[in-house]
């Protein structure tokens, strides 16, 4: 007992109606969800939308999952970024996706602890600032989760392509964590 | 491994060395014994790695909590909860079940030919989203 389920069990359970099944679904993808969307979007309240309808759906239609094709976050990676793509398409929608919303610049702390948290809160700004390929290519690998060959599944890209797109995101994040350290 | 070729490894597969080649380990590997600059670059790479790792965007709670919500705002029918009972008259329906279960099947063969783009249909990684974004488009 206590063993983690995976998520393909937890889908099955879903379908069948398992209220349980889907919440822990939630407390395991919210956050991840979220976060990718907001990357993409670089909008709070659309990245929500997109969150929820994406657990609605998967709530609603957990008969439609086909486990074994991939990873289930692998799957449901992909399900947020074409979801996120086709909210950006929408009439209206493109211009306010790329502006977003600016982090606010954070006061400058005395301590180390504040000033970690600048320099998060400059390196998010800075992948803010990335096309939205480099972005959503770096928002599905920052956390270690997924390989370049899981991360390029989602995106529906080559391996290729999307070590591509990495190269270019980390040549100027990089550039950016060296102005902060300098002082520039 | 030039340093360059060294750069452009860690770039694109980061600084792990389970995502390299046996091959690029191995080249990689010597340069780092020999190169203080490959070191540093590492470092750095690294780093960079690290603070990405950290950066944390949770959902927030009403969002959380809105999520919690959606089996009572979409009722499903209710579940056994994995408990099966053996439906002992039902072996008597067999035959009859069998031979109405075929006739579906044709009947949905031939309306599954007409239907085959339902959103129904298809997986639902597709079915919620109408598009998939061309390679060129991303780069």
């Amino acid at each position: 007992m206590g063993e983690r389920e995976d998520d393909d069990g937890l889908m099955a359970r879903v379908a069948a109606g398992d209220e349980k099944a889907f919440r822990t679904l939630v407390d395991r993808h919210a956050d991840r969800v979220f976060a990718l969307a907001r990357r993409v979007l670089r909008n709070e309240a659309d990245a929500q939308d997109i969150a929820q309808d994406i657990f609605t759906r998967l709530w609603t239609r957990a008969d439609s999952y086909r486990p074994g094709r991939a990873r289930f976050t692998t799957w449901l990676y992909r399900v947020v970024i074409n979801a996120c793509l086709n909210q950006r398409r929408r009439p209206g929608n493109a211009v306010s996706s790329e502006l977003g919303e600016d982090p606010p610049d954070p006061a400058a702390g005395p301590d180390g602890l504040a000033v970690a948290g600048q320099m998060r809160d400059r390196l998010s700004r800075a992948i803010d600032r990335l096309p939205e390929g480099q972005r959503t290519a770096i928002a599905l690998t920052l956390n270690r989760e997924l390989s370049n060959r899981e991360a390029a599944a989602a995106m529906s890209i080559s391996v290729k392509a999307l070590e591509a797109l990495l190269v270019r995101a980390r040549r100027t994040l990089r550039a950016a964590l060296a102005d902060e350290t300098s002082g520039g | 491994m030039t340093l360059e070729e060294f750069q452009d490894l860690l770039e694109r597969r980061g600084t792990d060395p389970g995502a390299w080649s046996v091959g690029q380990r191995r080249r990689a590997r010597r340069l780092l014994e020999r190169s203080a600059e490959a070191r540093r670059r590492h470092a750095q790479a690294e780093r960079l790695a690290d603070e990405l790792a950290e950066l944390r965007e949770p959902a927030p709670p009403e969002l959380r909590a809105r999520l919690w919500d959606i089996p009572a705002r979409h009722p499903r029918a209710a579940v056994s909860h994995g408990r099966h009972t053996v439906p002992t008259v039902a072996m008597g329906w067999l035959g009859a079940g069998a031979a109405a279960g075929l006739a579906c099947f044709l009947a949905g063969m031939a309306l599954g030919a007409l239907w085959l783009d339902r959103p129904e249909d298809v997986d639902l990684a597709t079915v919620v989203y109408s598009e998939i974004v061309s390679e060129e488009e991303w780069l």
